[in-house]
């Protein structure tokens, strides 16, 4: 992700992509301070629970979709600072304006390449054109409206679908497992490299070999003059 | 009775497999000549008999004939014949049969060009060789066998076998035409016309060196015979394979649609392992060649190769793993896994043995931390190291967590570009270190000498690359390291025909082609590390710095990105294509400063379904603009109405992996290019000239 930080004509992006987490984040815990979503915020998303969160008003709130349920009374502390903060990512809702939605394509996408098709065979979400993936990609959607980050999310599928959605396992044994055994593999292949290396200084030579270059006892920089002068001797 | 004609083949080449193995190990064992012809005979005869085998179901296909199942399962009348031919190797029962045919020759080839100069060799040559052939014969005969045919049995029931069942009636034949299923979409491709067979080609090709490897074992001649006999034919298997990878990236890139070219999917990487252990034993075996050390380690390195060749095999066609690439789940599973567990089983016991009777003892020492056979053997660490990682997340770590801790695991690029980097950066500094070292030894004061032009040459570069925008420590780092490499082969190069040019009078390219003619191997070496220079180059820039977006756009609605403007001019829905399949096109123009650039068609191809329980099959094909600099790749995401959803990427620097690939090839190819053998009065006055000069 720290490509965006790093080319060039990404301001207009990189802005918007910092204070809307924030801002999120922001909501949820003025949500929090009323006492809204106590436990529901924590209760992981589906399409179902997310209509029932709208409809009958308990559960996670869509605060972005839903501008009746917003009272400036009510929220006051946080609201104009919210207002504020809007002004500065304006840009992106313009951007994301071109894809139908609050949450814009690309922000979608960025999720979805953390998660795999849990139908499909070995296919990132963000790459799978099947129907099932089309909604799948609508439900991160639909998390990331309602507040939720892309931790939260790929912990949501990997309740729903097991561990096999996400990229790697959020599991911390399974991730620990996966993730620090090949550099486990690496040290032990280079300390059996070292171990022969070191056997193999000390063992003598068993018998003489007919060498095509000069042998060890020359001079060093020899060696290195004379494999080439072997290949360019005419 | 095309069918009868092809199976007769298969089982024939069966049997001669069968009779080549026992013969030559009788031969061997009671050394008599009589015997090993004969084996070798019969292990010439298989290639013939699966000529005509593959033959006969190309025929089968090119004819419409189907009543084979095979014909009818990956073709049917709308298909073209450029497909039909392509669909030989298209589905698990063609692609054996291929499989085997590819071997044959391999092995063919093998025995009749080294019978002479390796006698000795051959009988266990040919008995391994034939070992194999008839293992994956056996496969295609038993379990998955392409000349099996539909019969419509007496209680009106429709069966597929091989042999004409009782009381069974061919079904009509315009019946099966109208159901025949046709090739798979994904398979409808230019690359898939060869990405295959190249690939087949590598991975069988890795069996001469292997059976080479194990005769040399079982005779007990333990000098470098067995590896001057196969330096050649290890290159081309390894020339094959990295085609076939080649090949295969550019397939996804065009076809899977997701705007790569390597999603670090298990298929992939089954074949990418022997790759890497391929690499460090062509690298190893120079060790043995020049200074007569890792005789073992050389042993092991070519049994891993073939042991993860045929591992792979098994991955992909057992349905262990589930990809886009690999073959519907089948019941060779388990005969592969067995056969794979005992081949390496067996491999390693004879190294072992021969090992304990201390037959494989290095005739040098390593003489200095330098030293070029040194450096050598820390490069296959961290090949085999690459390969061990990339093992464990394609298939060590989810077959592991799915029986010990019943859980079904991915890992995905997410793993992968964690663990692979490191690695791969201490690949192209050793890639860039070793050949600036000398066999035997070498001081660090001589090495950084020979170090100074080609890391003065980086440093420009990298001062270039950062006035050009790249900023990142991560990126400069990698292309530094990635051009040191690239830099040292060059430098190599010219100080090797500078001297040429200072020694003959001749120009720089003059001198430089008889240098490349003089010692082919090292000189095509250094081409090969400019092409995996150029490739690591384009993989830097298109995985750190790809940018991509989806958006909407309106018929005429514009969208800005890295410098382009992509213009949405409208849509052609609904055309209909020579083959049957339903293309909605999108089209849009590419401009760049004003200036339009290309229009492209990015669509979907909608394959309508074959069976009525089926869905149609979608691809989704995407347009590109390409360049050196970048590649404007745009997905159609979807459209209603006058509007349509684009996902476009700009994939930096994406074609200097193409490049990279052909730069690679040619310089394997100048490798593998035999050289001119002198005539014999010449080879004795040369060497007696070279025992005369030779140091004490």
């Amino acid at each position: 992700m720290n490509r965006w930080f790093e080319l060039p004509g990404r301001q207009g992006i990189l802005l918007p992509l910092i204070l809307q987490p924030l801002l999120l984040k922001l909501c949820a815990a003025l949500r929090r301070k009323r006492g809204e979503g106590a436990n529901g915020t924590s209760e992981p998303l589906s399409p179902f629970t997310w209509e029932r969160g709208r409809t009958e008003g308990s559960g996670v709130r869509g605060w972005l979709r839903a501008p009746t349920a917003f009272s400036l009374r009510s929220w006051r502390p946080g609201g104009l600072f919210v207002l504020f903060l809007l002004c500065f990512t304006m840009p992106a809702f313009a951007q994301g304006a071109l894809d139908d939605g609050v949450v814009s394509a690309d922000e979608v996408n960025m999720v979805a390449r953390r998660l795999y098709c849990p139908v499909c065979p070995n296919e990132r979400l963000d790459a799978c054109q099947t129907q099932a993936c089309v909604n799948w990609r609508s439900d991160i959607r639909v998390q990331l409206e309602a507040g939720r980050n892309e931790d939260e999310i790929v912990a949501d599928f990997v309740r729903r679908y097991g561990e096999r959605a996400a990229g790697v396992p959020i599991d911390p044994t399974l991730n620990a497992l996966s993730l620090v055994t090949p550099y486990v593999i690496a040290v032990i292949a280079l300390a059996v490299g070292v171990f022969t290396f070191l056997r193999w200084r000390k063992r003598p030579t068993t018998q003489p070999t007919v060498l095509t270059t000069t042998s060890a006892a020359s001079p060093p920089d020899q060696d290195y003059r004379s494999a080439l002068e072997k290949d360019v001797e005419g | 009775m095309l069918a009868e004609i092809g199976l007769t083949c298969l089982l024939l080449a069966f049997i001669a497999a069968v009779y080549a193995v026992i013969a030559a190990l009788y031969g061997a064992r009671k050394h008599n000549d009589r015997f090993v012809n004969s084996a070798r005979n019969a292990a010439l005869l298989t290639f013939p008999l699966l000529l005509v085998s593959a033959l006969v179901l190309l025929i089968g296909l090119l004819n419409h004939q189907y009543q084979i199942a095979y014909v009818w399962q990956v073709s049917n009348p709308s298909t073209p014949d450029f497909y039909r031919f392509t669909a030989l190797w298209g589905s698990q029962q063609g692609s054996l049969l291929f499989w085997c045919l590819v071997m044959s020759a391999f092995s063919a080839a093998a025995i009749t060009l080294n019978w002479r100069s390796n006698h000795r060799l051959m009988p266990y040559v040919i008995a391994y060789t034939m070992v194999t052939l008839a293992f994956f014969i056996g496969l295609s005969l038993f379990l998955e066998n392409p000349f099996a045919r539909y019969w419509i049995l007496p209680d009106n029931s429709v069966v597929s076998t091989v042999l004409i069942p009782a009381g069974g009636v061919a079904p009509s034949s315009l019946r099966l035409a109208e159901t025949a299923r046709g090739l798979n979409p994904l398979l409808r491709h230019f690359g898939m016309i060869i990405h295959p067979p190249m690939l087949y080609l590598g991975f069988t090709g890795f069996v001469i060196p292997f059976a080479f490897a194990m005769a040399a074992l079982a005779s007990g001649d333990l000098t470098t015979n067995w590896i001057k006999a196969t330096r050649r034919w290890a290159l081309i298997a390894w020339l094959f394979l990295s085609l076939g990878l080649l090949l295969g990236g550019r397939w996804a890139y065009d076809v899977l649609g997701w705007g790569g070219y390597w999603g670090w999917d298990p298929v992939e990487n089954a074949a990418f392992i022997p790759w890497l252990i391929g690499t460090a034993f062509i690298h190893s075996v120079m060790i043995q060649e020049k200074r007569g050390m890792l005789k073992t380690w050389n042993m092991f390195l070519v049994i891993g190769t073939f042991s993860a060749v045929i591992f792979g095999t098994f991955a992909t066609r057992s349905g262990l793993i589930e990809s886009v690439h690999s073959f519907a789940q089948s019941q060779i599973g388990t005969p592969m896994f067995l056969f794979w567990a005992a081949v390496t089983l067996v491999s390693v016991g004879l190294i072992v043995w021969r090992w304990n009777r201390g037959e494989l003892k290095d005739e040098h020492a390593f003489a200095g931390l330098l030293s070029r056979e040194t450096l050598f053997v820390l490069n296959n660490v961290v090949f085999v190291a690459l390969a061990a990682a990339i093992f464990w997340g394609s298939f060590g770590a989810p077959i592991l967590s799915e029986l010990v801790l019943n859980t079904d695991i991915t890992l995905g690029a997410e793993y992968f570009n964690n663990v692979t980097p490191p690695l791969f950066l201490a690949l192209y500094i050793l890639m860039g270190i070793a050949p600036l070292s000398a066999w035997g030894a070498t001081t660090a004061r001589s090495l950084g000498r020979a170090l100074v032009v080609p890391l003065a040459l980086t440093a420009v570069s990298l001062v270039v690359i950062v006035l050009l925008g790249t900023t990142s420590p991560g990126a400069l780092l990698g292309y530094g390291v990635v051009l040191l490499a690239g830099f040292v082969a060059l430098y190599e190069t010219y100080r090797g025909a500078a001297a040429r040019r200072r020694k003959t009078g001749d120009n720089l390219f003059k001198a430089a082609l008889a240098l490349f003619g003089r010692n082919r191997r090292r000189y095509g070496g250094f081409i090969v590390h400019l092409g995996i220079t150029v490739i690591g180059l384009g993989v830097i820039g298109s995985t750190l710095f790809q940018v991509e977006t989806q958006q909407t756009l309106q018929i005429g609605e514009s969208l800005n990105l890295e410098g382009y403007t992509m213009t949405y001019s409208g849509l052609e829905p609904g055309q209909i294509a020579d083959d049957g399949r339903i293309m909605d096109i999108a089209l849009v123009t590419v401009s760049r400063d004003g200036r339009e650039l290309a229009t492209l068609r990015p669509r979907h191809d909608i394959y309508p379904p074959t069976a009525a329980n089926e869905d149609p099959m979608v691809m989704n094909i995407a347009g590109a603009y390409s360049t050196l600099e970048n590649d404007f790749y745009v997905l159609f995401a979807g459209g209603e109405g006058s509007t349509a959803t684009f996902k476009i990427y700009i994939n930096p620097l994406i074609n200097l992996v193409w490049w990279g690939g052909l730069i690679l090839i040619l310089g394997t190819v100048i490798s593998v290019w035999p050289t001119e053998t002198l005539p014999a009065h010449a080879r004795e006055r040369s060497a007696t000239i070279h025992r005369a000069g030779a140091p004490a």
